[in-house]
C-alpha cells in the first residue's frame, strides 16, 4: 500500500536535499553516479578562439569556462620597472546560473579572480615580459567567462588560463630611440611557464566523506571545501579550505594526495591539447 | 637562530584587546598582535533584506576594509575569510531569516593582519552575546627562504617568506576551521605549519578566556 505521504524522488531532493544526499551517501555512491573520489569528466580544447593572443575552453561536467587572453603594451609598476603584469578577470553573471545577478562581478567572481592572480605569482616568468625596464612591459590581459556553472569553477578556470598561457603568442616588440615600442607581424613569442600548477577540490560532508570536485547541487550542502594547488614537482603551491566545518590534518593530506593523481590527469590533458595543435 | 625583534621561531608577539571598543555597536573588538591592530564591529541579528534571508538560519555578511585606498579583490578575499570563520562559530539556526552584519577595518598592519582580523572577529561575536557553537583563533606563519618556520610573521619576515599560511582552529574539536596557504611548500612542512599554528592557537584562546575574565570581574558579574 502507498502511504498518502509518499512522494517522488525528485520532490523529495527538492524539499530535503541534504537527507536525500545521505541516502546515497550511505551506500557509498553520489547521486550523479561518481564515486567518492572520482572528478567529473573533463574536456579541454585550447586555441578556439582565433582573434585572441591565447584561448581556451574547459568544460569539468557540466561546469563551462571560456579562457581568452589578450596582451597590451603599458608602463611596467613602479615597484617591479622590470617586470610585465597580470590581470585576470572571472566573469560569474547570469548567463550561468541563477545564483548570480547582473552588474559588477560578484563575491565568488572576485575571490576566484584574487587567487588565480597569486597563483600567477608561482608560474608565470614576469621578468621576460619586460620589453624595456622603466618603460614598456607586457601587461597580460586573461577574462575568464563562466558560460555553465555546475560547481568548482575555481578548478575549471585555473585549467583554463594555464592552457590558454601555453597557447599564447606574442609579437615580437622593440622600443625604438623615438620611444615608441613597434611589435613585429608574427606571433611567435610564448609566454614561459615556469612550472605548470592546477588545482583540485573537495568537499566534507558531514565532516567525514572527502567527495572530489563537488557541483552546484553538492556545495550548498558540504560544510567544508578545500582547494589544493600542486605542480609537477611535489610542491604545493595554495592550500584554502572555506565554509565553516571542520578539517583534519589527516583529510587535508588526503587531499594533498587525491590533488597529485588529479595533476597527472589533468596535464596528460594539457599535452594532448597542446599536441593537437 | 632568533629572529629580528629577538623572538624564537614559535614565539608569538604579545596580544592584547580593547573589548566594547565601539559605543554603538553590538559587539566590537580591537585586537592586536604586537603592532598590529584590527577593529572588529558585529551587529546582529538584524532585520534581513529579502534577497540575503535564509530560510534555515542568519546570514552572515562580511565586510572587510584595508588600512589605505579603496577595498579591492584581496579585501573581498579577506571578507571571504571572515565569513568563514563568523560561519564556523556561529549557531545561525538559531536566528532564522536575520542577517548577522561583521564588519572589519584594518588600524595597523605589521604583519599577520588576517590571523588579528579573525581573532577580532571571533572575539567580537562573543562581545555581541550572539549563540557561539565553537570560538575559533587564529595564527598565520611564513616559511622562510632558508626553510624555517616563523610563527606570527612581521611585514617583513612575510615579505620575504616563500609561503604565508594562515590557520584557524575551534576550542572544542582543536579542529582546522579555516585555511589560507599560498607559496612555495611541501606537504611535509604544510603539516608542520598546521601543528605549529595549532598550538599558537591554543595560546590565542587562553588569551581569550583572561581578556573575557577581566572583563567580566570590571563588570561586576563574576569575582
Amino acid at each position: 500500500m502507498t502511504s498518502p505521504y509518499a512522494f517522488s524522488a525528485e520532490t523529495f531532493k527538492r524539499v530535503q536535499p541534504s537527507e536525500y544526499y545521505r541516502k546515497f551517501l550511505e551506500q557509498d555512491v553520489r547521486p550523479d553516479g561518481r564515486a567518492f573520489s572520482q572528478f567529473r569528466k573533463t574536456i579541454l580544447n585550447a586555441g578556439c578562439i582565433s582573434t585572441a593572443n591565447g584561448s581556451a575552453v574547459v568544460r569539468i561536467g557540466d561546469t563551462t569556462v571560456v579562457c581568452g587572453i589578450k596582451a597590451e603594451v603599458a608602463e611596467p609598476t613602479l615597484d617591479q620597472p622590470a617586470a610585465g603584469y597580470f590581470v585576470p578577470n572571472v566573469e560569474l553573471g547570469p548567463l550561468c546560473s541563477a545564483k548570480f545577478r547582473p552588474g559588477p562581478p560578484g563575491d565568488l567572481a572576485q575571490v576566484v579572480s584574487e587567487r588565480l592572480r597569486k597563483l600567477s605569482e608561482e608560474y608565470i616568468a614576469f621578468e621576460e615580459l619586460c620589453i624595456e625596464p622603466e618603460q614598456a612591459a607586457w601587461v597580460v590581459y586573461a577574462d575568464l567567462v563562466c558560460l555553465n556553472h555546475d560547481g568548482n569553477v575555481l578548478d575549471a578556470c585555473q585549467l583554463a588560463l594555464l592552457a590558454a598561457l601555453k597557447n599564447a603568442r606574442l609579437p615580437e616588440a622593440q622600443i625604438g630611440e623615438d620611444g615608441i615600442v613597434r611589435a613585429g607581424e608574427a606571433f611567435t613569442r610564448a609566454i614561459t611557464i615556469k612550472r605548470p600548477i592546477l588545482a583540485a577540490t573537495f568537499g566534507l560532508y558531514e565532516g567525514r566523506s572527502l567527495l572530489a570536485d563537488p557541483n552546484a547541487s553538492e556545495e550548498p550542502l558540504l560544510d567544508s571545501l578545500v582547494t589544493v594547488c600542486v605542480d609537477d614537482a611535489e610542491h604545493l603551491h595554495a592550500v584554502w579550505k572555506s565554509n565553516g566545518g571542520r578539517c583534519s590534518l589527516e583529510q587535508l593530506q588526503r587531499c594533498v594526495e587525491l590533488a597529485r593523481i588529479r595533476f597527472t590527469e589533468l596535464s596528460a590533458l594539457l599535452e594532448s591539447s597542446a599536441a593537437d595543435q | 637562530m632568533p629572529r629580528k625583534d629577538g623572538r624564537t621561531t614559535t614565539q608569538m608577539r604579545a596580544m592584547s584587546a580593547t573589548q566594547g571598543a565601539l559605543e554603538r555597536a553590538d559587539g566590537s573588538v580591537r585586537f592586536g598582535f604586537g603592532d598590529t591592530q584590527t577593529m572588529c564591529a558585529v551587529n546582529g541579528p538584524v532585520e534581513a533584506r529579502l534577497r540575503e534571508e535564509q530560510l534555515d538560519r542568519a546570514t552572515v555578511e562580511a565586510v572587510y576594509r584595508p588600512i589605505i585606498g579603496l577595498p579591492g579583490v584581496r579585501a573581498k578575499e579577506i571578507e571571504a575569510a571572515v565569513q568563514t570563520v563568523a560561519e564556523a562559530s556561529l549557531l545561525a539556526g538559531l536566528h532564522p531569516r536575520t542577517l548577522v552584519q561583521v564588519t572589519a577595518q584594518c588600524m595597523s598592519d605589521a604583519g599577520s593582519s588576517v590571523a588579528a582580523t579573525l581573532n577580532a572577529t571571533a572575539m567580537a561575536l562573543m562581545d555581541a552575546g550572539l549563540p557561539l557553537r565553537a570560538v575559533p583563533a587564529a595564527v598565520a606563519c611564513a616559511i622562510s627562504p632558508e626553510g624555517e618556520v616563523l610563527v606570527d610573521p612581521t611585514a617583513e619576515e612575510e615579505q620575504c617568506a616563500r609561503s604565508q599560511h594562515v590557520f584557524a582552529f575551534d576550542n572544542t574539536s582543536q579542529e582546522m576551521v579555516f585555511c589560507a596557504s599560498t607559496g612555495k611548500f611541501t606537504a611535509e612542512e604544510l603539516a608542520a605549519c598546521h601543528d605549529l599554528c595549532r598550538a599558537g592557537a591554543a595560546k590565542v584562546h587562553a588569551f581569550y578566556r583572561v581578556a573575557l575574565e577581566r572583563k567580566l570581574a570590571e563588570e561586576g558579574i563574576v569575582a
